[in-house]
């Protein structure tokens, strides 16, 4: 291959990555926010998907849904971050009283703090099913369990968010 | 129209809301910041395989042996056919018996509660935060309940504050710069919804304190970091890069040098990515889940960075309970894949299992076996003391499956366990 058609290819590779990454980095973020409720980390957490999708582009340009790859590594690197901060939460629940007010501001954050009180699994179930739009089958592959689990996550973290978020708007919040 | 249905067209509904309001918080950066990153992280590995080539080429001219290879950064893992292939198992038989060496992490002077609740109401200036000088900027806070207000409610309703001692996180005294009197150390939070911390070391004076300075200043990728503690004349920082394929803990050193705080041994970067298949895990770094059936302290989970097999960890922070700190140690090591459901994401991913044990301050020890994935995470295989279970002999992982020869009341017998990602179910 000549180098003018080796030039073409990379700038073609770019343009292919650039509009994926344009066109879906906001979408991925918004879920990311809703699982983790921290802005910058999330910031961070799709951005280092993107790179490493763009390290792979060779590869991963050429599946069928790319952005899936970049979402289920995302992913990855949430649940291993939240991992982390477990301990400090766990801290947190054994020395320090329960918050006496609900937080107050846009929905949104009314949304993510209730999300926050909902467990892990149940929480990522509902943010792939609300917000990236997967069925129950398709969350069920990608968290390899059987649909039937997943559709006890749903059912179980539905009826959670709605208790919090209920206490919040009985908490005059809103 | 059933409860069921009202209640998936509510949710439904406010996730709608919130898609529409959040997506204008992310806006993406320029997709060339992606492409020179990519650029900048090829010449780094390219110079660390060169320095690591370049290393090994040394000791062997030395005659010496590397005890350390994966404190270098390593290449990626090359890909293999797929999850369900199945690699000859490495087998490291167990060695019980770990000498009882002291882990000063765990020997530390933590503040007592008259000096803690003095900082908490403290009034003192504090540096800016390198790179973040905006956010976290230099001036003096006075603080109230461990709080100092920096700046008033934004569009999102909260405040931004520094935060001392937060939700029982620790501080402990230590000797930093040889003159008298006492310095402290103590996370520093600092944000708004999330807080980001800092290690700042604080001098103790009559009637207050005065700041000497961020001990990881945020020029080393550091994110976050767990037990801090004087050895000798440094004091010791076990921190993380925060997450993601190359999670993990180092041991750094530094000291108090003509006014600010200098790295004077241990690693200086991060890896990038890991194989899991060449780590040391002897001198590597672990997160144990946490599992409150266990009880604390060796059930309180958190990172633990090896050096030579052995670790600790601090214990809660819970008032009017003594802390319980616990010491760990890393057993037999083996490696190879399992068979998990097939997933195109996982092609590249070696397990391991590593045996576990944990022995509290009170005396008590607990022994499990452990299995680390490709992004190290961590999922508790078996435990002595559950099902029958008195010794752990050995382990493996063979056709795609965890096998592990245990010791029971009626003697030795062969567990086999498959695993779905999350957790081992046994088959025989």
């Amino acid at each position: 291959m000549d180098i003018a058609s080796t030039r073409k290819m990379a700038a073609t590779a770019e343009a292919d990555f650039s509009g994926l990454y344009q066109a879906r980095f906001s979408d991925l973020a918004a879920q990311l926010y809703a699982f983790t409720g921290d802005p910058s980390e999330t910031h961070d957490l799709v951005q280092e998907a993107f790179l490493r999708a763009w390290q792979r582009w060779h590869t991963v340009g050429r599946y069928e849904d790319p952005v899936g790859w970049v979402r289920r590594v995302a992913w990855n690197l949430a649940m291993s971050r939240h991992r982390r901060l477990r301990l400090i939460r766990h801290w947190a629940d054994h020395s320090q009283p329960a918050a006496a007010t609900a937080p107050t501001g846009p929905d949104r954050v009314v949304l993510v703090a209730a999300l926050r009180k909902v467990p892990e699994q149940l929480r990522r179930a509902l943010v792939l099913h609300y917000l990236a739009d997967l069925s129950v089958a398709d969350i069920a592959a990608e968290t390899a369990v059987a649909e039937g689990t997943v559709k006890s996550w749903l059912h179980r973290g539905r009826t959670e968010l709605a208790r919090h978020l209920s206490d919040y708007w009985e908490g005059g919040s809103r | 129209m059933t409860d069921h249905d009202d209640l998936d067209a509510g949710t439904a509904a406010e996730f709608a809301d919130y898609r529409r309001a959040v997506r204008e918080m992310f806006p993406q950066p320029p997709s060339a910041a992606i492409f020179s990153e990519a650029r900048n992280r090829t010449t780094r590995r390219r110079v660390a395989t060169l320095l690591a080539a370049a290393a090994a080429v040394v000791a062997v001219l030395a005659g010496t042996v590397m005890l350390r290879p994966a404190a270098a950064p390593q290449p990626p893992a090359a890909p293999s056919s797929g999850g369900s292939s199945s690699a000859p198992a490495e087998i490291d038989g167990y060695t019980p018996g770990v000498p009882p060496a002291p882990d000063k992490g765990n020997q530390v002077l933590f503040l007592d509660q008259q000096t803690a609740d003095r900082l908490r109401g403290m009034t003192v200036t504090l540096p800016a935060w390198q790179g973040l000088a905006t956010q976290c900027p230099a001036g003096q806070f006075t603080f109230h309940a461990g709080k100092a207000v920096i700046s008033g409610a934004g569009d999102l309703g909260y405040t931004t504050d520094y935060a001392i001692l937060h939700k029982g996180l620790r501080a402990i005294f230590a000797e930093l710069d040889g003159e008298p009197g006492d310095e402290i150390v103590a996370p520093l939070g600092c944000g708004m919804i999330e807080l980001q911390f800092r290690l700042l070391a604080l001098k103790v004076e009559p009637g207050g304190f005065r700041a000497l300075g961020y001990v990881a200043d945020g020029s080393e990728q550091v994110t976050s970091f767990d037990r801090f503690y004087p050895d000798g004349q440094d004091l010791v920082v076990e921190v993380s890069d925060g997450g993601g394929q190359g999670t993990f803990e180092q041991r750094r050193h530094f000291q108090w040098r003509d006014s600010r705080f200098v790295q004077v041994s241990g690693p200086t970067v991060f890896p990038g990515e890991v194989d899991m298949r060449s780590v040391d895990l002897r001198n590597w770094s672990i997160h144990l889940p946490i599992v409150p059936e266990d009880g604390p302290p060796c059930g309180n989970g958190g990172w633990l960075s090896f050096v030579g097999g052995a670790s600790g960890a601090w214990g809660y922070a819970e008032p009017g309970i003594s802390l319980t700190a616990a010491e760990y140690f890393v057993g037999g090591i083996s490696r190879g894949f399992l068979n998990e459901p097939a997933d195109p994401y996982r092609v590249d991913a070696p397990d391991v299992l590593v045996t576990m044990t944990c022995r509290g301050t009170e005396g008590r020890t607990d022994e499990w076996v452990q299995h680390v994935s490709h992004v190290a995470h961590t999922t508790t295989l078996l435990k002595v003391g559950v099902d029958g279970v008195t010794g752990i002999v050995s382990h493996r992982i063979v056709d795609g499956l965890a096998e592990v020869t245990v010791r029971t009341a009626g003697g030795e017998e062969v567990r086999r366990y498959s695993f779905d990602s999350y957790r081992f179910t046994r088959v025989s």
